[in-house]
This record gives C-alpha cells, sequence and structure tokens, in this order.
C-alpha cells in the first residue's frame, strides 16, 4: 500500500468525472474527466506545488481529497505519523470519516465568498471546534479561537466583528485561523493568495510559511501563479487537462522542465525585469481543449510542438525519468 | 518626441452616501507618440478610472476637478460635447476592456459586433465590411476567420474572445489604444500570446498605448515609461529600465521587493519582505502623504504633507512622490 514510510499521503488512480447526459430519446452521456487518473505522493512535512491553467482540474483534484467531491475511481491512503497504519480516506464513512476530516482541512481561493457575511468571526472559528467537540466549555473555546487569531496576525479583540469589517487579506487571514483552530496535520490550499494585492500577499505568503514550520503541517498549495508557487513549494506537480504530466524537486522543475507544456508555462511568465524581455521565444500556441470526451492519446498533443504519431494513438503514463523527476511524455522512453 | 495626449491636474470626485469621495487626485501626464505608458498599482489606487476619464467613461455621479485639463491631439477633449466624444472614441481612442466575457455582446454574433465598429464611424459597403473584419480577425491571429464572423461569443475561448476585442479596438486604426488589464482574466500561456500580439501591432500600426496592470511581468515586458499609481495619486513615474534597476518611492521598492523573484532557485529564496498594512480604501485616504502609515521611513512632515511629485537629482525624466527626495543625492 503505501510504499514509503516519508509518505502521509498517497493517491492512487484518482479519477473525478463530472457526466452529463443529453438528448430525449436517444440519451448519450458525456463525461467532463476533470481529474483522470491521477497518482501522487505527498511527503510528510513537505510542500506539494500544483500547478496549471484555470480548467486543468487542479481544484476538483483539492476537493475530491477531502470529500467535497465523492472520487468517481481511486483510493487515497493518508497516514498521520509514521507508525499509524495508512487508512483509505475514500472508504470510510460517517463517524470514522469525521475524525479525518478535522485531520484535513482547506483553505478557500475567494475570502470574500468563503466566510458566512451572517456570523461574525468568533462563531466562522467556532464551527469546527463545535461539530468536532474540541475544547470543554464556551470560554475554553474562546481562548482557542484568541490564541489562533494571534497565531495568524490578527488581534482577539476582532472576534465580535464582522466579515464585511475586514480587508481582504484579513478575510483570508481568518480562513486559515478557521481550518486551523481543530488542529490539522494537511492543509490543502486552494489558491489562497491569488485574490490578494501584491504588497498583502506577500505576508499571507509569510504566514503560511511560519504555520508550517511551528506546527509540522504539510501543503498541498494549489495556485496559478508560478513565481509564487515556486517560493513555496518543496516539489511541483504541474497538470493539464486532468493528468499529472510532470512531478519534480521544484529547482529541478525551472531549471530542466522535461514536458513540452511544462517548458512552454515556465516560458510564459512575465518576470518583472525588463532586461529580460522575451523576444523571438517560442510561445505555446492554441488554447486548452474541452476536458469533455478527450481523445485516447496525449492530452497536449493538439498543442505539442514535438507530438509524433504515437502521441495521437496512446496515453503516456507518468514516470521517473531522472531519479526524483517524474513525466508523463513519450519523448523520454 | 511629440505628446499625443496631455492630462493635467485630474481630479475625480464621487457624490455618495459617506459624503465627496476622492478616488483620483492631482494626477498629471502625458502619452507620446508610439510610446506604450504603463499604469501600475493596486485595486482602489485609481488607475482604471484615470484612463477611464481620457474618454470620459465615467459614471454620472462623478465630477471632474475645476483645472482638470485632458488634451487630445492638441484639443482639450473637456470641451467637447457627447457626440463629438461618441465620435472619437472607438475611432481615434480606442479600449480593450479587462472581461473578455462580459464586454462582448452575447447575443450579436462576432461578425455584427466588429462591423458594428466600421459602420459607427466609416461609410463603407457591406462587402467592404466583411473584407476588413476577415483582415482584421488574420490580423489578431484567429484561425478560420470566415467562420469565426458568424459565431456568438459564447462559442469562443477566452483567449479568443479577447482577440475579438482587441481586433474591434484596432478597427478604425486607433492613435490611442486604452488597454485596462487585458489579460488578467486570461491563464499564464494565454497571457504570454495576447501581450506578444499586441506589441507586434503596435509595431506595425504606429498607435500609443497606455497599459493599465496590477502585475509588474507585464509592465516589465511591455512598457516604455511607468506611472507608479497609489491611492489617488502617481507615486513615481519614470523609464521602465530605470524603475526596475533604480526604484526611488518606498512603495515602488516595497512593492518590487514583496513578489517572490522567479529567477532565483527556490532553496536560495529567502523569506518575503512585505508593506506592512493593507491599501487603504478611497473613502479614507489617510492625511499627509497617503503611503506614509504603511511606509518604513516615515517621518514628521509625511504625516502632515502630501509631499509633491519632485524629480530625481540628476535624472530628466524620474519623478518621486517623497519628501526624502528633498536635497538628497542619488544611493
Amino acid at each position: 500500500m503505501m510504499k514509503n514510510a516519508s509518505h502521509m499521503c498517497e493517491i492512487v488512480n484518482l479519477s473525478k468525472w463530472f457526466s452529463k447526459t443529453t438528448g430525449l430519446i436517444h440519451k448519450r452521456t458525456s463525461h467532463l474527466k476533470a481529474v483522470d487518473q491521477c497518482n501522487l505522493s505527498i511527503k510528510r512535512g513537505e510542500t506539494l506545488g500544483l500547478v496549471g491553467e484555470s480548467g486543468c482540474g487542479k481544484t476538483t483534484f483539492g476537493r475530491t481529497l477531502v470529500r467535497i467531491y465523492n472520487p468517481t475511481e481511486g483510493k487515497f491512503f493518508y497516514s498521520p505519523d509514521p507508525s499509524a497504519l495508512p487508512v483509505d480516506i475514500f472508504s470510510l464513512k460517517g463517524q470514522e470519516l469525521k475524525q479525518y476530516r478535522k485531520k484535513i482541512q482547506m483553505i478557500y481561493q475567494d475570502p470574500y465568498g468563503s466566510l458566512n457575511p451572517r456570523m461574525n468571526i468568533e462563531n466562522i472559528i467556532m464551527e469546527g471546534l463545535k461539530v468536532h467537540s474540541i475544547g470543554e466549555n464556551r470560554a475554553e473555546k474562546r481562548d482557542m479561537i484568541a490564541t489562533v487569531l494571534e497565531k495568524v496576525g490578527l488581534r482577539s479583540e476582532y472576534m465580535r466583528r464582522y466579515p464585511h469589517e475586514f480587508s481582504g487579506g484579513q478575510r483570508q487571514r481568518i480562513g486559515i485561523a478557521r481550518s486551523l483552530v481543530v488542529n490539522p496535520d494537511f492543509i490543502i490550499c486552494d489558491e489562497p493568495v491569488s485574490a490578494l494585492d501584491v504588497s498583502v500577499q506577500a505576508q499571507v505568503i509569510n504566514i503560511l510559511e511560519d504555520l508550517k514550520t511551528d506546527f509540522n503541517l504539510t501543503y498541498l498549495f494549489i495556485a496559478h501563479d508560478l513565481s509564487v508557487v515556486k517560493h513555496i513549494s518543496d516539489r511541483i506537480a504541474v497538470m493539464y487537462l486532468g493528468k499529472i504530466i510532470e512531478l519534480t524537486e521544484t529547482d529541478a522543475l525551472f531549471n530542466h522542465p522535461l514536458h513540452p507544456y511544462s517548458k512552454g508555462l515556465l516560458d510564459s511568465i512575465p518576470i518583472p525585469n525588463p532586461h529580460k524581455r522575451k523576444s523571438d521565444k517560442q510561445l505555446l500556441q492554441g488554447d486548452v481543449p474541452s476536458p469533455v470526451d478527450p481523445p485516447q492519446a496525449c492530452r497536449f498533443v493538439s498543442r505539442c510542438p514535438k507530438a509524433f504519431d504515437r502521441c495521437h494513438q496512446e496515453i503516456p503514463q507518468l514516470k521517473e525519468i531522472e531519479p526524483g523527476h517524474e513525466v508523463a511524455c513519450f519523448l523520454y522512453e | 518626441m511629440e505628446n499625443i495626449l496631455t492630462v493635467k491636474d485630474l481630479s475625480i470626485s464621487f457624490k455618495t452616501e459617506f459624503g465627496l469621495v476622492n478616488p483620483v487626485q492631482g494626477v498629471s501626464f502625458d502619452v507620446k507618440q508610439n510610446e506604450t505608458l504603463g499604469i501600475v498599482g493596486e485595486s482602489g489606487c485609481g488607475k482604471s478610472i484615470t484612463a477611464y476619464s481620457v474618454i470620459r467613461l465615467l459614471p454620472n455621479n462623478a465630477i471632474l476637478g475645476k483645472n482638470t485639463q485632458i488634451c487630445f491631439e492638441g484639443e482639450n477633449l473637456l470641451n467637447r460635447s457627447k457626440q463629438d466624444l461618441a465620435k472619437i472614441r472607438g475611432n481615434r481612442i480606442s479600449m480593450i476592456f479587462q472581461e473578455p466575457m462580459t464586454s462582448l455582446n452575447p447575443i450579436y454574433t462576432v461578425g455584427w459586433q466588429l462591423a458594428e465598429a466600421f459602420t459607427l464611424h466609416r461609410e463603407m459597403s457591406e462587402e467592404e465590411v466583411k473584407r476588413e473584419s476577415i483582415e482584421l480577425l488574420v490580423k489578431v491571429r484567429i484561425p478560420e476567420p470566415e467562420k469565426r464572423l458568424k459565431e456568438y461569443p459564447h462559442q469562443l475561448s477566452g483567449g479568443m474572445r479577447q482577440r475579438v476585442m482587441i481586433a474591434m479596438a484596432l478597427a478604425c486604426s486607433p492613435k490611442l489604444l486604452i488597454a485596462d488589464e487585458p489579460t488578467t482574466a486570461l491563464d499564464v500561456t494565454t497571457q504570454a500570446q495576447i501581450l506578444e500580439l499586441i506589441n507586434g501591432l503596435k509595431r506595425d500600426m504606429d498607435a500609443s498605448i497606455i497599459m493599465i496592470t496590477h502585475d509588474l511581468g507585464v509592465i516589465a515586458e511591455m512598457c516604455d515609461r511607468v506611472l507608479v499609481m497609489y491611492a489617488g495619486n502617481i507615486v513615481e513615474s519614470a523609464q521602465v529600465f530605470e524603475l526596475f534597476d533604480h526604484p526611488r518611492h518606498p512603495y515602488t521598492r516595497g512593492l518590487l521587493s514583496s513578489i517572490p523573484n522567479v529567477e532565483i532557485d527556490k532553496s536560495s529564496q529567502k523569506r518575503l519582505s512585505t508593506i506592512k498594512g493593507f491599501v487603504p480604501h478611497p473613502a479614507n485616504f489617510p492625511k499627509g502623504c497617503r503611503f506614509h502609515p504603511r511606509c518604513p521611513h516615515a517621518f514628521e512632515r509625511c504625516i502632515q504633507e502630501n509631499p509633491l511629485l519632485l524629480p530625481i537629482k540628476g535624472q530628466s525624466d524620474h519623478f518621486s512622490r517623497c519628501w526624502l527626495e528633498e536635497g538628497t543625492d542619488r544611493t
């Protein structure tokens, strides 16, 4: 099951399809393959970045892990500490699942939509404590909330206030406090800074890094901003149209990306240095195709400058090409 | 080089339920021929509304300052009637908006919307319109242009819609193109394509561009000269190389150092430096220098008086709104 004791999560063959039936008489079901047979392991204590463009399935991937969506297929083995036997989170129900819900938490993208405007900060953060019966009484719960608010750089007096009284950056801190208060091991951060202004973004990134050290957390960091992902991640997985196409250490990916899509993606980052302007760089052409009923071929074949016959006929699998560097591309076979 | 647009002492205020709100104050700048001028700043700094005011695309409750002057090719646009302005908009000055999803009309075909851009300003026959529309779509590199003319916006991808927007903006060969965050809603690979396209078109077209963005990467990639805005003021202006090589204003410096540097290996990256606090709301900009509550160098005078846009010594085209510039030599 779990190949390696240093792994906290082992995601095997994860698929999430959304189905749609059309036609009244001749019924036809089409599948939007948001996530399609992905394998990924996450080491204890690391930050794994998951990058890709919109519609590549990175958010669906994160949401399926916390069971917001039920997976179409696959297993998610989770072992909170090295001695514990890994458990398949996807096979759990009811009370059994609930005890893992507090171990695996999520921070959402939109700091405006993810906080209930009718609840004050105390009640927003207290919900998690109530659901998981943490803390003896209200006073103890309130103490825990005050501590966690200070951890994310907010004053504990703010407890009585409502979300609209806060700026975007402060709201995102409240979101972080809410996931932190139940004492999780693993946090899925879904684009936690992309809605924030540049000058505030850095504050939130620093908080996330500090919390990781203080509480021994493991992060799955989902984002599309590659410079942020590079800064925060130890390893990075690149997704394209529901598939993980490359997985390696951060510096290895940025210094020598292997998959043609990763190369194109990295080349298109606008660098804040006018001396490094792109002149006649080979930009990726075209747009991401539809994920509905994709053909039995490499998902990237329509945009790939190096595609050959085999790419049109088979789906490449993620394989280790160099130690710690996995890529799904026939060029390397 | 000649100035195509001169804006002097632009102030915009709004009558709201909280009283008079003043999101832009004392903004002066010019755009030279064939120049790409970047306006960069965070949300609420007044960058979009500054550009919109040039063609007076402002809400009805907006009031322009008494001393405001907006001169385009030598004529003061503020004296012109609504009808005159309508003739200039989309013709000599045109705009690319941020949201390609919402700025195209969903119930008309691409061809219809492109034709509208032509027929509003020029007298043309149907065949001419069709021929020129196809030419435009080729110019913005849309494959199968004839087929696309008959399609509706929802049938196009985000990148394709933005290309259609650009084609519409270029229909009458404008002298000035205002691009308001043209790539913010797009993915990074599409963004690179669109930026390359705009750069290429500008080379062929002999037009000036005002590029509004919050992304310093886009600025570095595209612009010749840059205005940095903060809380309704221009806080720094310089040529693009000068700005990135020798930023002067504490806000510009803070902004540049709070972006993770993608050119440095992860293993040697340090903790990000931050600007404390958050961006103020236009209804309560601080007194004195508007950046002083967040500035690491603020002193007594900054709390009292808003500094002027002061020239940097030894530099002809570099200004910073900071009291630190007074009587200091370049460090």
